[in-house]
């Protein structure tokens, strides 16, 4: 359902059939908008026509050839012999049937909709003696081609990544699934900027009451405009008072229709190359396409990898400055003394060696997002080498911190999901805090703490542990290591379809049937 | 209202049964014939979690605590109903008094145990908050890793070669005495009388029918858990160490020793140890909690969470001037106390005998 404009003021506009009146009224409602362009004409002396249409978003070489040249080339009997005799119908018939060569073409007479058509790249063709409008799609704006992925490369797998025009990203995803059973779901949103939203998922695989929850939570959002997913992300979420991303963000066509073959839902977004999935579980956030494209023994060594990833990049530091301060008696005693002797000239205490070696870690990290890219490497080299080298010659540092800062940072590198290895980051400094103030002890009841609130997050009523906790012994086969396909009968999750993205599955119920 | 499945209430009572023991030891006044009397005192603990379940089975859609009311009139129902919260809250207070004994003397030296305590207690109020799935979500996930981590720990002191298996023999050398003295009435208490706090948490679980089968498959897990730990903490030390170690459980972390490298691992066991203090108080609170709402009609259980746990705080912080006041009270008091006896053996046994027989005359009556 395309939602209606909502305008700024009432527009009481009615049309009236005469082009020159009509146009005025277009002109007041776009006054002062260079971007709109008129262009009046005549059709054989006998007719008045007129194109509105916003110019950087239509083909001209459309408007030129397929839309000027044979409406004024056009036979002229057609306009003048039986004129009078020809009512409006007849005329929409000629226009439609016999003259333009657009395959995409509707009428409208209520001049909401027609503002709308043109805002959003169409043209419109007014006639002297019709109280309609005919909207012609010539969209053609400029726009990036299909590029690799910037923030999800993967090194087997397709290098198609989304843009900023959905048009471009549902194809993606149609290319990939060519069923009539994927279903893309039109919605508007945003006061201002009218974004389209597109629901996309698979009829009979996904819960409609999951369509449904997605389609109701963004019908409820109230925003002047919508500029990335993110927005949106923030209004529909379970619970946003958390640190933890709950839906999945990727730009990655492959990985939205994986997806949405294990029954979840996609929201393409306008202006855009983010999609959002939903639900989004934990244990997906650490998954990256790319598993299920290398052999499965790789892909669950990967993984396993990533779980220690988690750990380390959450309790690294926290375990450092544990042991170093409260339980030195567990550290093997050749390591005890090699790291007492680097601490010797250190006159920080373990804690304030760590917290300053993260923050100088973490701002070295955002500085490289910002600097322009030539910049960018001299920073990394500059800051790599003044912060590793010459903080512990100067001995403001402890070598063995530079390792144990190193590893974490390398370690939250691997996190598939920028969002998850985000949330990682922060969560570190609370850790290393309780870690400084009640050793393993605090470390354990902030670890319990953690546990609790991930326990409690809920997205789309799927827990966000799944599988788990609640557990699910099936659904272990997708998260703890990447069975082969030919073992993946049934599939992960919460979600009410037990189908599995598996090829062979299909088979096995036809032959059953 | 919230629903746990029966394989969360499975690993929610493993770890509560298991609980505290894990450092405390079990039975270690029988020194080498310890493992004998656990498995013993496991027979007739898990015969008495059975009771427990079958009154709750007679009495459906009841709690534990309402059953009383229920079968023994009010007046005399509600009183006894009424102990129960407060036996609940007194244990509570016992295990954070535990942790106030043990923290602070083996990781935390320097900090003060009220610091150390409020922590303790917040972590605990969040949980009653998220309420008892959360709980036993996360059981779920803890429990595989606790068997894993103290499956790394057998194999470790194993490789520490300290293990003899001499110590545990001559077998029943100072005849059955000893042993019927820690399994009557200590070994049936601790662990399985205790059980009586789950019963409010049974209610709760979406397969009502196989409370039963799940309880029982617990204790019974729970118990060679035990037994086995038992029988390897003597194979170390022998018998005199052990019993008269106050942490038993904790020494045997003490001895892992492999090649100069992994050594001292005393920190993990009392991590352990905070982990299963955890849990039990939880369930002791969320047992007060959840029996104080029945008891008083109320609607929400959040209003009592506050007073409760700071209750709980406070008796931690009072309860005994020192370690051995504190373990000696559960060697020579609590067995004799009439209030343990009769709430965990004496009033479940009646109270299973009239409502097996009024559901017996009741289905023969209809």
């Amino acid at each position: 359902m395309v939602q209606k404009i909502q305008l700024e003021h009432n527009y009481d506009y009615i049309l009236s059939g005469n082009v020159t009146e009509d146009l005025n009224q277009f002109k007041t409602i776009f006054d002062n908008c260079i971007d709109i362009k008129f262009r009046e004409f005549d059709i054989h002396g006998a007719r008045k026509g007129a194109l509105v249409f916003l110019s950087g978003m239509v083909n001209m070489q459309t408007i030129d050839f397929e839309i000027m040249k044979p409406l004024i080339e056009s036979d002229e009997r057609l306009f003048q012999e039986s004129a009078a005799e020809l009512n409006d119908s007849d005329i929409q018939n000629i226009i439609e049937n016999r003259l333009l060569f657009s395959s995409q073409l509707s009428w409208f007479e209520d001049f909401p909709d027609i503002i709308e058509h043109v805002l959003s790249g169409n043209v419109a063709f007014l006639l002297d003696g019709l109280q309609q409008v005919l909207v012609i799609n010539a969209k053609d704006w400029e726009k990036r081609t299909v590029e690799e992925p910037a923030t999800e490369a993967v090194i087997r797998g397709p290098r198609e990544g989304f843009q900023e025009t959905i048009s471009t990203n549902i194809s993606l995803i149609r290319r990939r699934l060519k069923t009539p059973q994927l279903k893309m779901e039109d919605m508007k949103v945003g006061r201002l900027s009218n974004t389209q939203i597109v629901i996309t998922y698979l009829e009979g695989i996904v819960d409609t009451k999951l369509v449904d929850e997605v389609k109701n939570r963004i019908g409820k959002i109230k925003i002047d405009a919508i500029l990335e997913s993110g927005y949106v992300e923030e209004l529909i979420e379970d619970n946003s008072f958390s640190l933890f991303p709950q839906v999945l963000i990727t730009e990655r066509p492959d990985r939205v229709v994986g997806n949405l073959l294990e029954g979840k839902v996609g929201i393409i977004i306008d202006n855009t190359p983010f999609v959002i999935i939903v639900p989004g579980t934990f244990f997906q956030l650490l998954q990256s396409p790319e598993d299920y494209y290398q052999r499965y023994f790789v892909a669950s060594a990967i993984r396993m990898l990533r779980f220690f990833a988690v750990l380390f990049s959450l309790l690294l530091p926290s375990l450092y400055i544990a042991l170093t301060t409260y339980h030195q008696e567990m550290i093997p005693t050749m390591l005890l003394i090699s790291i007492a002797a680097s601490r010797e000239t250190v006159p920080f205490p373990a804690f304030i060696e760590a917290l300053v070696m993260e923050i100088a870690f973490e701002s070295l990290r955002e500085a490289g997002v910002r600097l322009p890219r030539p910049v960018g490497q001299a920073v990394s080299i500059v800051g790599g080498l003044v912060i590793g080298q010459a903080a512990v010659e100067a001995g403001i540092v402890s070598s063995p911190l530079v390792i144990v800062v190193s590893m974490t940072g390398i370690a939250s590198f691997i996190f598939p999901s920028f969002q998850l290895g985000l949330a990682f980051r922060l969560l570190r400094f609370p850790m290393m805090i309780a870690a400084a103030t009640f050793g393993l002890y605090g470390i354990l009841m902030m670890l319990l703490l953690l546990l609790i609130h991930v326990l409690r997050l809920k997205s789309f009523g799927v827990p966000y542990l799944t599988p788990m906790a609640p557990l699910r012994i099936s659904g272990l086969k997708d998260v703890i290591v990447r069975a082969s396909w030919l073992k993946q009968s049934t599939h992960t999750g919460e979600l009410k379809s037990q189908r599995h993205q598996n090829p062979f599955n299909r088979l096995r119920q036809r032959q059953n049937k | 209202m919230e629903i746990i499945s029966r394989h969360q209430l499975l690993t929610i009572s493993i770890i509560y049964q298991i609980g505290t023991t894990i450092i405390f030891g079990f039975a270690s006044g029988a020194g080498r014939d310890s493992w004998l009397a656990v498995l013993i005192s496991t027979c007739l603990g898990t015969a008495v979690v059975w009771i427990y379940t079958r009154i709750t089975h007679f009495n459906p859609g009841l709690t534990y605590i309402e059953c009383y009311p229920a079968q023994f009139g009010k007046l005399l129902g509600t009183p006894i109903a009424w102990l129960h919260p407060l036996l609940f809250l007194y244990i509570s207070g016992r295990i954070v008094a535990d942790i106030k004994n043990l923290v602070p003397t083996t990781i935390l030296p320097g900090t003060p145990p009220w610091v150390i305590l409020l922590f303790f207690m917040l972590v605990i109020s969040y949980g009653l908050f998220a309420g008892i799935e959360v709980m036993g979500k996360l059981t779920e996930i803890i429990l595989p890793i606790i068997l894993l981590i103290y499956l790394i720990e057998v194999i470790l002191i194993f490789s520490s070669g300290v293990v003899h298996f001499d110590n545990l023999s001559p077998l029943l050398d100072k005849g059955w005495g000893r042993i019927w003295e820690v399994v009557w009435p200590l070994g049936i208490i601790q662990s399985f009388g205790e059980s009586l706090a789950l019963a409010l948490v049974w209610t709760l679980m979406n397969e009502r029918k196989r409370v039963g089968r799940t309880m029982i498959i617990s204790s019974l897990f729970a118990g060679l858990f035990i037994a086995f730990t038992d029988a390897l903490a003597v194979a170390v030390y022998g018998e005199e160490i052990f019993k008269r170690a106050t942490y038993p459980m904790y020494a045997l972390i003490q001895a892992i020793s492999v090649s100069d490298f992994i050594t001292q691992l005393d920190a993990t066991g009392v991590i352990y140890f905070c982990f299963m203090a955890f849990l039990k108080t939880y369930i002791y609170l969320f047992a007060t909690i959840r029996s104080i709402q029945k008891l008083t009609y109320s609607n929400s259980s959040r209003v009592f969470i506050f007073p409760v746990v700071l209750i709980a705080l406070f008796m931690g912080l009072t309860m005994a001037p020192n370690v051995v006041e504190h373990i000696a009270v559960v060697q020579k008091v609590i067995p004799y106390n009439p209030i343990y006896l009769s709430l965990m053996i004496v009033f479940p046994v009646l109270l299973f005998l009239v409502s097996w027989i009024r559901n017996k005359s009741g289905t023969a009556a209809s």
